[in-house]
């Protein structure tokens, strides 16, 4: 299907196989668990070694090494630890955590074992997003499989160590995502994020040293055991680790979850892999990294989809989810239908985010509706950085970026509505 | 006086703080909403004050206090608004206002994302997903919900996509 060839992949089923990967038996054929089996005989620092050194960064967002904080859990001095799998993928143009919980569930809960292993931990959670039936349903089964076959529970594989998985369902609540809100949930709060320090690694889940790790984060992890450090960077490109899932969506011609090399470009993603812009359009802008990354003129498809390459352009990789927007969209529509998102999802705990995000989302449908005022692009550019630094969490440090980014890339059609005018001719009055 | 529905649910939990989601899934799914008188029963069983249990059943979107009839969540975020739903919002809630015309117990409730971007738009209906939605295909969602039936076809919990 892909015109661009196939490439390694390490987290999905290899690209038109029939792969029942979501089968206990289909996946220990293809090496499912062996990881964890060599882990056993390798010890837990050596395992916290591997991981450190092969640049595995948090696959969710926030891109913090994970080697790093297991090796934080596994030297603290409270023994009781917990591991806990992020799955509340709820942002805008993200999926790919869905996808790979379906497709390969066992790859998940080997990671979460072996964080469990490496970290001492003895219980993990899994918080999943409600909304996703089938994950739910395949992770429900690949549980039962596993701890029937002696994988997970008590004395995996015949050995000392114990380790208990506990599937937990979440509410509908974007912020839970943002991993303190995550853990008040599932101690049965409202999600509303803690002030930081302490971090998780410190006093996580009821106080205890957590670790807390993105579903593809910990899915990386078992080809990192067996394969060894290098063979991971290796499938990386210009110096990245890795293999990505990346999420394609928006006005392309074929949407998807696309495993590629970590620094794969948009323009590969967007053209080689999605089939282009489709009905004789040409693609205007991309988000790059989801709903907070902002957007990016469609004369950057050629900056890798890498951390660093992406906050060199004042954006961010994010979950490494690309929305395409083609010539047709209207870049103050499409600005505004984030904006509210994010005010909706607001969990309303702090004031610059709370009225920052209504703030801006009123502003801008001025500006849409041909009644922004003269100065009204100032104060947004003065808001939005404002949000960014008061801000508890990720949400209102970043809710802002629709809007400023547009403005930076695309200010002369935020300047046209001003006067009356949406050039694309999306907005109606 | 303790609804013996919910006392049912209660008897297959410890009791601690760390069971009020389980717990407010399963009275959700049973009663179709969390009334007060639950929320009370709940936060006895917990040993909880009744705004720690309020506060919780209020911050989550699924869980409700008061029965709407089944809700029709449909996306309205980026990926889905790029490929049509805001029109389909629009059609939806006409539809739908039509069939609780007839007596059906329907509501239109347009949600955040569902996760389903790779095949927008996109739409939940009870514990079903359905996906790549036209016009025609959600008039014939309400449709089937109105008469009674499925949301699908198929009866399959994930309709769409590839």
């Amino acid at each position: 299907m892909s015109a661009a060839g196939a490439s390694p992949r390490i987290l999905l089923p290899p690209e038109g196989e029939a792969a029942r990967l979501y089968e206990l038996d289909a996946s220990r054929r293809r090496g499912g668990y062996t990881a964890l089996q060599q882990a056993l005989a390798l010890g837990p620092a050596e395992v916290v070694a591997r991981v450190k050194a092969s640049g595995l960064r948090g696959r969710g967002g926030a891109g913090f090494p994970a080697g790093t904080k297991w090796e934080f859990v596994s030297k603290a001095p409270d023994p009781v630890r917990y591991i806990v799998c992020n799955a509340n993928e709820d942002e805008p143009g993200t999926f790919k955590d869905r996808v790979l919980m379906e497709q390969n569930p066992h790859l998940v809960l080997e990671g979460m074992a072996l964080a469990g292993y490496a970290a001492g931990a003895r219980e993990g959670y899994l918080y999943l997003r409600s909304e996703y039936v089938r994950s739910r349903e395949r992770l429900r089964r690949a549980l039962a499989d596993a701890a029937a076959a002696g994988l997970l529970g008590d004395r995996v594989l015949g050995s000392e160590f114990s380790f208990r998985i506990h599937l937990f369902i979440g509410a509908g609540a974007y912020v839970c995502g943002e991993e303190t809100a995550l853990l008040e949930s599932l101690e049965g709060r409202r999600g509303e994020p803690r002030l930081k320090p302490p971090f998780p690694t410190q006093a996580g889940l009821w106080n205890r040293p957590t670790v807390i790790n993105n579903v593809e984060t910990l899915a990386s992890v078992p080809f990192i055991v067996r394969e060894g450090p290098d063979a991971y960077q290796a499938l990386g490109r210009d110096g990245q680790a890795g293999t990505k899932i990346y999420c394609l969506s928006g006005e392309v011609a074929r949407p998807g979850a696309y495993e590629l090399p970590m620094g794969a470009t948009a323009r590969e993603l967007i053209f080689d892999h999605g089939g282009g812009i489709g009905d004789g359009r040409s693609l205007k802008a991309f988000a790059p990294g989801g709903a907070a990354s902002g957007f990016l003129p469609a004369g950057k498809v050629d900056v890798p989809l890498s951390y660093e390459a992406l906050a060199n352009e004042g954006s961010m990789l994010g979950p490494g989810a690309v929305i395409a927007v083609s010539d047709r969209a209207c870049m103050v529509d499409v600005a505004l239908n984030l904006l509210r998102f994010f005010a909706r999802e607001s969990c309303g705990k702090c004031t610059p985010c709370r009225v920052g995000t209504e703030k801006l989302v009123t502003l801008v449908e001025g500006v849409q509706q041909g009644r922004g005022e003269p100065g009204v692009f100032s104060l947004i550019q003065e808001l939005g950085p404002q949000m960014g630094l008061a801000s508890i969490c990720g949400l209102g440090q970043t809710g802002y970026n629709p809007v400023t980014t547009g403005l930076r890339w695309f200010r002369e059609e935020f300047d046209a509505h001003l006067v009356g005018r949406c050039p694309a001719g999306v907005c109606v009055r | 006086m303790p609804d013996s529905a919910l006392a049912r649910i209660l008897a297959d939990f410890r009791g601690e703080r760390a069971e009020l989601l389980p717990i407010l899934h399963r009275v959700q799914e049973a009663f179709g909403c969390i009334s007060e008188a639950h929320q009370q029963e709940v936060a006895r069983a917990l040993r909880l004050p009744l705004y720690e249990v309020n506060g919780v059943v209020s911050f989550y979107t699924h869980f409700s206090k008061t029965r709407h009839g089944l809700p029709l969540r449909i996306c309205q975020d980026l990926a889905c608004h790029l490929r049509g739903a805001s029109a389909l919002i629009r059609d939806l809630g006409a539809w739908v206002r039509q069939a609780q015309g007839r007596g059906a117990e329907l509501t239109a409730e347009p949600v955040s994302c569902l996760g389903q971007c790779d095949r927008a738009p996109a739409m939940m209906v009870g514990g079903e997903i359905i996906t790549e939605l036209t016009p025609q295909t959600l008039q014939a969602v309400v449709e089937r919900l109105a008469s009674g039936r499925p949301a699908s076809t198929n009866g399959a919990t994930e309709v769409g996509g590839r």
